[in-house]
């Protein structure tokens, strides 16, 4: 029952027994990562609600850990929402019918994070809140607002859990090793679930990699020529293959001994994130806010000048493509329109760009070409190595 | 891990192309917000499976948790059941919101700060469940030697009252982990 309806919270929001085999082999003793079905059925979720939202099509019940990622987002987000994690109570183990005392409370302060996150506040769902919340995320929260590694308790205040990133953490090696390994973590994986459901995600810890400590470089998708996302398995031998699959990376050679938790972005992840950034980000918040909110009046000035900007740009970039390729392309739409339906740059454009520049689609791009003489040309991309590829000291941007 | 000339810095690998060029192409128009489909009447039915209080839930947790505590402490699990006490707000304007966000090729939200997302160090910390064990003894296949009465029995309440009676040692302790 609590793995049905507090944990995995099944779409029926009532008994079943599609746990059942799960949870008997949880009580008999036998041991598996049950954090790890956690986080695929999380993934699993937001794709499936990303995928209807793409169109437009109802989210229905789902079901689905959404209390998790309530958690998630309200500690990522508890600087800016003003939450002292410290600060919060937890019920207490007492009786449904106990009658408290006068002094007696029904609550104690929370014994770890966990315990801290769930007792915070929520909000309902209106238009309001979600656009001011959609502004917050799309405009990105500022720098003090950050909180790429929540779990600071430097002064030990809760009790029952370590310091984390620290030393209990990274010298447990199998600990650290889980979490910053790629993997195909399993979704729907409970003995009675319907078998078309069965499937996976992938764990991406590099494109979080500031989130664990560690300096974040340009994401790659290290499963991403090695097997489709998202295959329905059919059998218990199919699904072994797959979580034995190894990435398109090397993870033999990690060493944490020497490693000390730093997180910083690298020069090359700048660029390339300013660029994407450039490129997703080019309407206002606030013209997204008018959409969402029918009642909020979007302000006349905000609104025509950066779109406008922004898509000047994009029209610009457009142009210059489409000389260079010698086509006629005739821009009669409004530089807005250009903006959002049209893909946002041309990628013979810059692929032959850099051929021409740098030798073929695949060499390291000009972040490392420009800066970094040594060893640029041993890190091949998309794979891990762990030495011979070392950076100037420059290049780092302590957060 | 890519290790920097700072000895004791490291990157965590692999490296993506540095040129974001593909990925601008094919993942832009694959975050949702850029359907601008924000009507709030899709979200409807969304949180129906949100865990609410249940009556006879805290009781049955305080009986077999006493008889459980080391087992559960052992399968890494208490912390996760403890949670349960707790009858959690739900945050949904900043659910809906974020959702918006979601990439489903790189399994991250792009806000605008940068990508972030759950990761397994967050279900470490905020639930202490296991995440390391390797996945060798899959349950596919398994079926449940047991069987619940899970009709006609009046929901989460109905399953409490009935299945309370049992004795400590077997049914009850177990099944409700």
């Amino acid at each position: 029952m609590w793995l049905d309806k507090f944990v995995l919270c099944g779409r029926s929001a009532g008994p079943t027994s599609v746990y059942l085999s799960a949870a008997e082999r949880l009580a008999h003793g036998g041991r598996f990562p049950l954090g790890r079905y956690l986080l695929g059925s999380v993934y699993h979720l937001l794709h499936q609600v990303a995928q209807k939202l793409l169109l437009g099509q109802p989210i229905g019940n789902l079901g689905g850990p959404w209390w998790f990622i309530n958690m998630w987002l309200s500690v990522h987000m508890h600087k800016r929402l003003g939450f002292d994690v410290f600060a919060q109570r937890f019920p207490r183990d007492i009786t449904e019918d106990h009658e408290l005392d006068e002094e007696e409370s029904a609550t104690h302060p929370p014994l770890n994070y966990g315990e801290a996150a769930i007792v915070l506040p929520g909000t309902g769902g209106n238009q309001d809140q979600v656009s001011r919340f959609f502004q917050t995320l799309y405009e990105g929260l500022t720098k003090e607002q950050r909180a790429w590694m929540p779990y600071e308790d430097p002064n030990t205040r809760f009790p029952l859990t370590f310091h984390p990133f620290d030393n209990a953490l990274n010298k447990d090696h199998d600990l650290m090793m889980a979490i910053i390994t790629p993997r195909a973590i399993p979704v729907n994986f409970f003995g009675s679930g319907k078998a078309s459901n069965l499937t996976y995600e992938f764990y991406n810890p590099s494109a979080l990699a500031r989130q664990l400590a560690f300096g974040q470089l340009p994401i790659a998708l290290c499963y991403a020529d090695v097997v489709k996302p998202r295959e329905v398995i059919t059998s218990g031998l199919e699904w072994i293959r797959i979580a034995q699959l190894p990435p398109n990376a090397d993870t033999s050679d990690i060493d944490l001994s020497a490693w000390i938790p730093a997180l910083f972005i690298t020069q090359a992840y700048k660029q390339w994130w300013a660029e994407w950034k450039e490129h997703l980000f080019c309407r206002s918040a606030l013209t997204y806010r008018g959409v969402i909110d029918s009642t909020y009046k979007v302000p006349d000035n905000t609104v025509s000048l950066q779109p406008m900007l922004q898509s000047c740009f994009c029209f610009y970039r457009q142009l210059i493509s489409s000389i260079l390729h010698r086509s006629m392309i005739h821009h009669h739409r409004s530089a807005e329109v250009v903006c959002r339906s049209t893909p946002p740059i041309r990628s013979d454009f810059f692929d032959r760009q850099q051929r021409s520049k740098f030798g073929g689609p695949n060499a390291p791009g000009r972040a490392f070409k420009e800066n970094h003489h040594q060893a640029d040309q041993d890190i091949p991309i998309g794979r891990c190595c762990c030495s011979g590829a070392s950076f100037q000291g420059k290049k780092f941007l302590f957060l | 891990m890519i290790s920097t000339d700072q000895p004791h810095f490291q990157c965590l690998g692999p490296l993506g192309n540095p040129d974001p060029t593909d990925l601008i192409n094919a993942e832009t128009n694959r975050i949702p917000f850029r359907a601008e489909n924000f009507s709030l009447d899709l979200w409807k039915d969304a949180f129906r499976s949100w865990p609410s209080p249940t009556k006879g839930w805290k009781d049955w947790f305080l009986r077999v948790s006493h008889s459980n505590e080391v087992q559960w402490g052992e399968r890494k699990l208490d912390q996760c059941i403890r949670l349960s006490l707790a009858d959690m707000e739900r945050n949904e304007s900043l659910l809906i919101a974020a959702s918006y966000f979601w990439s489903d090729t790189l399994n991250t939200f792009v806000f605008g700060h940068g990508p972030a997302s759950p990761t397994l160090a967050d279900v470490l910390m905020l639930t202490d469940l296991d995440i390391s064990t390797a996945d060798s003894s899959h349950l596919f296949d398994t079926k449940p030697s047991s069987k619940v009465e899970t009709r006609a029995i009046d929901g989460w309440s109905g399953y409490i009252q009935k299945y309370r009676k049992q004795d400590l040692s077997e049914k009850g302790s177990k099944q409700s982990s």
